[in-house]
């Protein structure tokens, strides 16, 4: 009996302690997939990037990151005390317009919906290749660690969103660059 | 020696204190779940062999249930209880083994990950919850991709990651739970490449929501000889991932959650939702999806408490993702649970085990109880 008892204490310590399903090397193949290496390149210097027809000269410092499939394009938009979050959106028409849309932001900062008259008092303008933008600045003094900066640039069947978010600090910092990259977009 | 261990092991005392040191362990667990979340939680005191409270190092939940384990299988092979009188203890004990094996299975070999399938697209890929993996991919070839996956419990200091098939080694500088991106003040040194030109991966406060949590890694690629030979860093959720060329051959580098590929696809044909009236809050939801095995699309519908089970899966609807342009995605949780069965079976052995044994107790009991 005594050599059963001890096969039963070898058994259950290589049980428990032999297996982690975390300890794996695997080697597989799998059909070709798109890795979207041409938007990898180096983000040393500024550089003209080409997605979906659309166009832009990327600043210096930002990295593409994954994001939501509805996205274009992610970046990851680095300044001094952390990454804000710039997300480029296409929807057909005017899809929700104007108003709907930055109240919709707002509210994602506990701001309160403003009226449209109040959006477009405001809002800046600025031109792209594509044509005029709004840009709309977002601040949450209660929560100074979330605030938005948007553009909105509407073409002939198509309107672009572009989002950036991040700190207060950031926003004052990446303001003139979130501008200047607007600005830049073109087809 | 021997003898003296393998009696304090199959010690009946044993069994009580491990009960009464697991019940502890839910409890503190179960505290200890507001302040690290659930999965910290469970991987600190039910997952772990041995758990520390400052420098003083406590049993963890797989060593208990191990114990307990070897305590009942050693019970079993005392002389004494092979009568035919303790036939009801036997099956109980028997009951107790098969619970703990399960657990031991559950513990072990299952897994639990989602797939996310946008409305007339497929998946046969399961990305882990929580598990991550480092994946070196070479796209060089024309027809397929090759994928080199490392899985994190390889990610300690120092380790070497190698591959016979790949042309360089890898060795794990650092593993972060939940990191971040921030620029560089100075300039990097000429070590790093990729994104290390330009940033530091920070670590920070693992969150409560692990779903919060971005991992990253650093690790150096050495033996090209090459310029590609250097420190890396990467970060959870970066999709496009740093590159190497090495020798002509392209590699992609990606930290990613560790992916089990399926031996069948999954495509969402419709996602159906209804919303409590007047509010945006969802009462149902449900996928509507074709089971392509074998080229052979069979059509099932996956509603909230009706999940789909299929080749020891099973897929629970688990949330949903809507745009506002008002495309679809269905997100499903897939579980695999090889000891799913053996609470259930355990529970039957130990209730018949218990029922013997009162019958087979009771003609002494009548006795007692007329004298």
């Amino acid at each position: 009996m005594m050599i059963f008892q001890k096969h039963s204490l070898c058994l259950a310590i290589i049980f428990f302690v032999g297996c982690d399903n975390s300890r794996h090397i695997q080697y597989y193949r799998t059909p070709k997939k798109d890795f979207g290496i041409n938007q990898a390149q180096s983000s040393e210097e500024n550089q003209q990037q080409v997605i979906s027809n659309l166009t832009w000269d990327l600043p210096k410092g930002w990295i593409p990151s994954k994001g939501h499939s509805m996205r274009l394009a992610s970046f990851d938009v680095p300044f001094s005390k952390g990454v804000g979050d710039l997300s480029i959106v296409s929807l057909s028409g005017i899809s929700g317009g104007l108003l709907a849309n930055v109240n919709r932001w707002r509210g994602q900062i506990n701001l309160d919906p403003i009226s449209e008259n109040q959006i477009l008092e405001i809002s800046e303008a600025g031109e792209s290749k594509m044509g005029a933008f709004r840009i709309f600045k977002m601040v949450n003094n209660l929560n100074k660690e979330k605030a938005i900066i948007a553009a909105v640039l509407p073409t002939g069947n198509k309107t672009f969103f572009i989002k950036l978010t991040v700190s207060q600090q950031g926003l004052v910092e990446l303001e003139s660059v979130f501008e200047k990259f607007c600005s830049s977009i073109g087809s | 020696m021997g003898n003296k261990i393998i009696k304090l092991l199959s010690s009946p005392k044993l069994f009580v204190y491990s009960l009464v040191w697991l019940m502890i362990l839910v409890v503190v667990g179960t505290v200890s779940q507001r302040d690290i979340g659930l999965y910290a939680s469970q991987l600190k005191f039910f997952s772990s062999y041995f758990f520390s409270f400052g420098p003083i190092p406590f049993p963890g939940g797989r060593i208990v249930l191990a114990l307990m384990l070897v305590n009942l299988v050693s019970m079993m092979f005392k002389q004494n209880l092979w009568k035919i009188k303790k036939i009801g203890v036997i099956i109980v004990h028997l009951g107790g083994v098969m619970l703990l094996v399960g657990a031991g299975m559950t513990a072990i070999f299952s897994s639990e990950g989602s797939m996310v399938i946008e409305e007339g697209s497929k998946s046969n890929t399961v990305d882990d919850y929580n598990i991550t993996e480092l994946a070196i991919i070479d796209i060089s070839d024309v027809n397929y991709d090759q994928y080199f996956v490392f899985g994190q419990a390889l990610f300690k200091n120092g380790n070497n990651l190698m591959h016979e098939k790949l042309d360089f080694d890898i060795t794990i500088l650092d593993y972060m739970d939940n990191a971040t991106l921030e620029p560089l003040t100075s300039p990097s040194g000429i070590q790093f490449r990729g994104m290390l030109k330009n940033f530091i991966l920070k670590k920070i406060k693992r969150d409560k929501d692990d779903m919060k949590n971005r991992p990253g890694i650093i690790y150096q690629v050495s033996g090209s000889f090459t310029e590609s030979d250097g420190i890396y860093g990467l970060i959870f959720g970066q999709s496009v991932p740093a590159t190497i060329n090495i020798d002509g051959r392209q590699y992609v580098m990606n930290l990613q959650k560790k992916k089990t590929y399926l031996p069948f696809a999954i495509e969402l044909k419709d996602f159906k939702k209804v919303m409590h009236p007047g509010t945006e809050v969802a009462k149902s939801y449900s996928s509507n999806i074709n089971l392509i095995e074998n080229n052979i699309p069979r059509p099932v519908l996956i509603e909230m408490n009706k999940p789909l089970r299929h080749e020891g899966y099973t897929f629970y609807q688990a949330s949903f993702i809507e745009s506002p342009s008002g495309e679809e995605t269905t997100v499903l949780a897939a579980v695999k649970n090889y000891g799913r069965l053996f609470p259930y079976i355990s529970s039957i052995i130990m209730s018949i085990g218990l029922l013997l044994h009162m019958l087979v107790s009771m003609p002494n009991l009548f006795k007692k109880s007329i004298k």
